[in-house]
């Protein structure tokens, strides 16, 4: 951890208890189970892996919208995940969350200008009503949406879904965040409309030199948005460094599994089988012994993969993996 | 190369409060026996109504339904609706819907939504069509214990192939798959699609697959059919439409899709797809596409021959027809 | 795609786009200007006039409305009061008696097919001795009786002449002096030509019989010394429809007692309806935004009250305690403050609670009051507003099955209380069929037109999910 860093989660959990019935013990949804990520100022943390793998859990976890069963949470030096709600009001200014869906993260009843105010005032951002006129009218030029007049008066459903998700990320800049949690950003858009999004949020950065928390399942997008990339499974991480590092050279099966599975457009494709693990991703109730991704794993070592969970261990320079083979 | 089915200026539009949808307008198009042909387009191009076109499963506010659907020569749109539905509908052609996961109904067992079908087409009793069910069930790779688990007890992927398992039990020559993979995982989808794959080879299927996804169509197709506001603006063999687009929509499509495996720099196309009930004047595409002149905003184009298989509906490709 | 937004001024706007709307509106703007009445004549007034008899002694007793005249065509006689500036007075002295005469003359014309249901003769006489009240009666064929002789002293009498002692015998002697059987009811004798009557076959007389037409004349007199002696009298001729309602047993216009009645209905409706839907609404948002505690604590107060018998409490403390409307309204909220709107709003803000723009606001620092009250009541209201149209017309009901059976407000003049006096007063037994149905009808029109605002709210809060 050097001066640039600027959130770091050490070993969170958070796992979600429920109750069968009323009268039996909880049983937990191991959500997040161990999880190390830090984030410098100005950079972006992709982490990817397949629903269910707990990586929306850990960007929520990392904005404080969930409380962390243990670990902690520390931002720009200060241990934020012991901090009540009420002691929290600063960091609601400076970490933001971008939803998936761009047609429920809006609320439908209030027009665009007053989805947008609504963070400064709550945040009392702003002396009168003109200054945060401004302040909207700033952030819908810097999302594309002009004349920001124009829109600044109509409803959600009026809008595309492009344009939705501009409105939302305008909203997730409007208080100046530092740190902003992009929860699959793109993946509810049409092909033509994502890139164009997903370069909005890179001139973003470019501009404001914020840091990004990018999620997504889809891994071919993680090289245009992203420096570190994170692969999830099972509510841990199995690997991680540079984007083009792991991308080129993938150490952990899961990995890839899930870089051999994708498909490029490519008409060769169909003559083809895909060599991909069978079996799903495993329940977080009741995870498997040992290393999670045992059952599927093509280079399984009897006696030692099922009993052992392998250490994150850093194999080649910033590129850590999670695997006995190493 | 024998045509199993033969759609020719296929329309289907919806009457809804603010005007007529027009979401199938003018569709042509071929499908050879176990072959797979490939419908993509963005959300809202009208390629999912063009499946229940084919089905015909049709909502109340139909406006207009026309054309010619030939399987295996008889135009089914001629036909009446009863006899769509004894003779062809899920027993020569069949569709695996759209939304998956929430496809089954949640409180039948599996078996008994297997059997169903066969309950309401064929005469037999309960027992011969659980037992087809089962036999069907064995065709996906799933085990006959499935038959008496309830669909929350499934897991996405297990959904997928029951949904698929559905589409085949009456045992059609002509599978519609609609988005068959979208909900599901990376890893999932590629095993699913190596599913399709073999059941292809092994049944002899021919496959209309639909979906937005071009790397995921390339896996299965054979042709590609790219849709923009209703109307095919582009048809032919993978390794053509592919590597040697000839619409612009076709070419910019490509460059919007995010490569694993090659560097290329990622455009994006300005704009939005048009609504279904506004007509553009001219063709479709012109507002947004970088290479339009004057006859693409006055004459709506025909499609354009290319080669004997390859076609696509541009002035910048002559007139030849 | 969720519902487009529709603020509550756009919701209305539509409401009154749709057919059923349209008729609703109508409906109630005719109640709400009824409800009006009251407003100028001031409701204590209204609740004194109501209950007081002599404000309603023009009217005849139980008569039937109107129009049943016009529908029927038997052409019912209609009230006539002959005012005392209707009489016409003359002054005549016996300068050796020192007996003075006023004789107040009047006249009417007669065309009705059927007696007045009552003749009244209000009499006002100043004098410092006894004087002698005489009334004689000239009908159109000229045939003269003498109705009434009576010495009386100084004051206000009213005289019903059908069963006062003294014209009944008056009218005895005056048909043996004609030679027919002294049988015969006051009201036919007065009403019927001589001819008729000394045929034994009596038939009304009307005014327009004769050829040409002409009226009855009545002649009151009255004899006493001539100090300070004054008079005035007036004539009711009571007929035996009125108005647009009729009349109840204590000549009360029916039609004014809807008008009166309209304002209570309509406030105990209203003001019910929206206080229990607005804190039902308010307590299942509660529960379910703020979950664990208070969710178990609102739950269970309303899996208890929704299983109270709400009816027979509520007739039981009315009974016990006898109580005013206003009180009756306090204990039915306070009796209905959980239910089951408490229930459908929980479950549609559990939902709401759920949706991405929530948590959002969340991590833009809203605070949980301002999510609930800026962000999701909104939401809810309008499902709110729908239901307190529902509730409504069960309101009106309630207060008029409460006045119905006995334990209402005792002296307002509710559509129930009216329903209830035609019970009492026989008029199921007797067929007063308007005393009855006119109220009844009254409360389900309203009811229909709430009905009918719901039916339109339905189809305004619904469809988007069906059409598009």
């Amino acid at each position: 951890m050097n001066d640039n860093t600027l959130i770091v989660g050490k070993d969170l959990k958070v796992w979600f208890g429920i109750r069968k019935t009323f009268f039996s013990k909880p049983i937990y949804v191991k959500a997040i189970d161990g999880v190390t990520i830090s984030i410098r100022k100005g950079e972006t943390v992709a982490v990817v892996g397949e629903s269910g793998c707990g990586k929306t859990t850990l960007g929520k976890t990392l904005l404080k919208l969930y409380k962390p069963t243990s670990g902690e949470i520390i931002y720009d030096g200060k241990r934020i995940d012991t901090l009540e709600e009420k002691d929290l009001k600063w960091y609601r200014r400076e970490a933001q969350i971008i939803y998936q869906d761009p047609y429920s993260s809006l609320n439908p009843f209030f027009t665009i200008e007053r989805i947008l105010m609504e963070p400064l005032i709550i945040n009392e951002i702003g002396n009168s009503i003109q200054e945060r006129r401004e302040i909207v009218y700033r952030a819908l030029r810097d999302v594309k949406l002009e004349p920001p007049e124009l829109f600044a008066n109509k409803y959600p459903h009026m809008l595309s879904g492009g344009q939705r998700q501009r409105v939302a990320i305008a909203r997730s800049l409007i208080t100046n965040p530092r740190f902003i949690v992009a929860d699959e950003p793109v993946s509810m858009l049409d092909a033509s409309v994502r890139v164009e999004i997903m370069y909005l949020l890179k001139s973003i950065q470019e501009k404001y030199g914020t840091s990004f928390l990018y999620i997504t399942h889809d891994v071919s997008t993680v090289k245009y948005f992203s420096d570190t990339i994170n692969i999830m499974y099972a509510g841990k991480i199995v690997e991680s460094g540079p984007v083009r590092e792991v991308l080129s050279n993938p150490l952990h099966p899961y990995t890839q599994a899930l870089i051999a599975a994708i498909p490029d457009p490519d008409p060769a494709n169909r003559k083809t089988r895909r060599s991909v693990p069978a079996g799903e991703p495993p329940s977080l109730i009741n995870p498997p012994s040992g290393c999670r991704f045992h059952p599927r794993c093509p280079y399984f070592i009897k006696g030692k993969c099922e009993v052992i969970e392998p250490e994150l261990i850093e194999k080649m320079p910033n590129h850590k993996v999670a695997c006995h083979l190493y | 190369m024998s045509i199993i089915l033969t759609v020719d200026n296929l329309k289907l539009y919806y009457r809804t409060r603010r005007g007529i949808v027009k979401a199938v307008n003018n569709v042509s198009f071929q499908l050879e026996r176990s072959k797979t042909l490939a419908v993509v387009g963005e959300s809202g191009c009208g390629k999912s109504s063009l499946a229940y076109a084919l089905i015909r499963i049709l909502p109340r506010n139909v406006h207009e339904y026309s054309g010619v659907i030939k399987i295996d020569g008889v135009d089914v749109l001629k036909l009446s609706e009863e006899e769509f539905r004894k003779n062809y509908r899920m027993k020569k052609i069949s569709i695996v819907p759209q939304g998956a996961m929430n496809s089954l109904n949640p409180v039948l067992k599996v078996g008994d939504q297997l059997a169903e079908p066969l309950l309401v087409h064929l005469d037999i009793d309960k027992d011969e069509a659980l037992r087809r069910a089962a036999e069907v069930l064995e065709n996906v790779r799933l085990p006959k214990a499935l038959l008496e688990r309830y669909p929350h007890e499934l897991s996405g992927g297990m959904k997928q192939r029951v949904l698929i398992a559905m589409a085949l039990i009456m045992k059609p020559e002509i599978v519609i798959l609609d988005e068959p993979t979208s909900a599901l995982d990376i890893i999932t989808q590629a095993n699913i699609i190596n599913f399709l794959k073999d059941l292809q080879s092994e049944y002899n299927l021919s496959y209309i697959f639909i979906t937005h996804d071009l790397g995921v169509a390339s896996e299965l197709s054979d042709y590609f059919a790219v849709m923009y506001a209703g109307k095919i603006a582009e048809i032919g063999p993978a390794e053509d439409v592919l590597t040697n687009p000839m619409h612009p929509y076709t070419e910019k499509l490509l460059k919007t899709t995010p490569r694993l495996r090659s560097e290329s720099r990622l455009e994006f196309i300005p704009g939005s797809p048009p609504d279904l009930i506004e007509q553009i004047p001219g063709c479709s595409f012109n507002p947004r596409c970088p290479y339009a002149f004057e006859k693409c905003r006055t004459k709506e184009p025909y499609m354009i021959r290319i080669n004997s298989q390859h076609y696509a509906a541009c002035w910048l490709r002559g007139d030849e027809k | 795609m969720s519902a487009a937004p529709t603020g509550l001024k756009n919701i209305f706007r539509e409401v009154l786009q749709t057919k059923s709307g349209k008729i609703a509106i109508i409906i109630l703007s005719v109640i709400l200007v009824m409800s009006l009445t009251v407003w100028t004549t001031g409701s204590e007034k209204v609740v004194k006039n109501w209950n007081e008899p002599e404000y309603w002694i023009d009217n005849p007793r139980l008569a039937a409305p109107e129009w049943v005249s016009w529908i029927t065509g038997s052409n019912a006689p209609r009230t006539i009061i002959l005012k005392p500036e209707d009489f016409r007075r003359t002054y005549s002295e016996d300068p050796l008696t020192g007996q003075a005469t006023i004789q107040l003359r009047t006249r009417f014309y007669y065309d009705y097919n059927d007696v007045p249901s009552e003749i009244i003769l209000k009499l006002n006489v100043n004098a410092t001795t006894r004087s002698l009240i005489t009334l004689s009666w000239t009908k159109p064929d000229g045939s003269k009786l003498e109705v009434y002789r009576k010495d009386v002293s100084r004051g206000a009498y009213l005289i019903f002449l059908y069963t006062d002692t003294d014209a009944v015998s008056s009218i005895k002697s005056y048909l043996s002096g004609i030679d027919v059987s002294p049988d015969i009811a006051v009201q036919t004798v007065l009403f019927s030509s001589e001819a008729s009557l000394k045929s034994g076959n009596p038939k009304i007389l009307r005014s327009s019989d004769v050829n040409p037409p002409r009226p009855y004349e009545v002649i009151v007199s009255i004899s006493s010394r001539k100090e300070g002696l004054l008079a005035s009298a007036q004539l009711d001729l009571l007929g035996k429809v009125h108005g647009i309602a009729g009349t109840d047993n204590k000549r009360r216009d029916i039609f004014i007692g809807i008008l009166w009645g309209a304002p209570v209905a309509l406030a105990f409706g209203l003001t019910a309806a929206l206080i229990i839907s607005f804190v039902q609404t308010i307590l299942g948002a509660l529960a379910a935004f703020y979950g664990y505690r208070i969710d178990e604590v609102i739950e269970r107060f309303t899996d208890v009250y929704l299983v109270l018998p709400f009816l027979s409490l509520l007739i039981t403390i009315q009974f016990i305690y006898k109580t005013t409307i206003w009180t009756i309204l306090i204990t039915v909220i306070a009796l209905s403050i959980f239910g089951t709107i408490t229930k459908s709003t929980r479950s549609m803000v559990l939902q709401v609670k759920e949706e991405p723009y929530i948590e959002a606001a969340i991590s833009y620092g809203a605070s949980k009051a301002r999510i609930l009250f800026l962000y999701i009541l909104p939401r809810v209201l309008p499902y709110t507003f729908a239901n307190v149209t529902v509730l409504v017309p069960s309101y009106i009901f309630l207060e008029a099955s409460l006045s119905l059976l006995g334990v209402g407000d005792p002296v307002l003049p509710t559509w129930g209380k009216l329903i209830e006096e035609a019970f009492i007063g026989g008029a199921t037994f007797y067929g007063y069929w308007w005393w009855i149905l006119i109220p009844s009808s009254l409360i389900i029109l309203v009811s229909m037109a709430f009905a009918l605002l719901w039916y339109s709210f339905d189809k305004i809060l619904n469809p988007r999910l069906r059409e598009e």
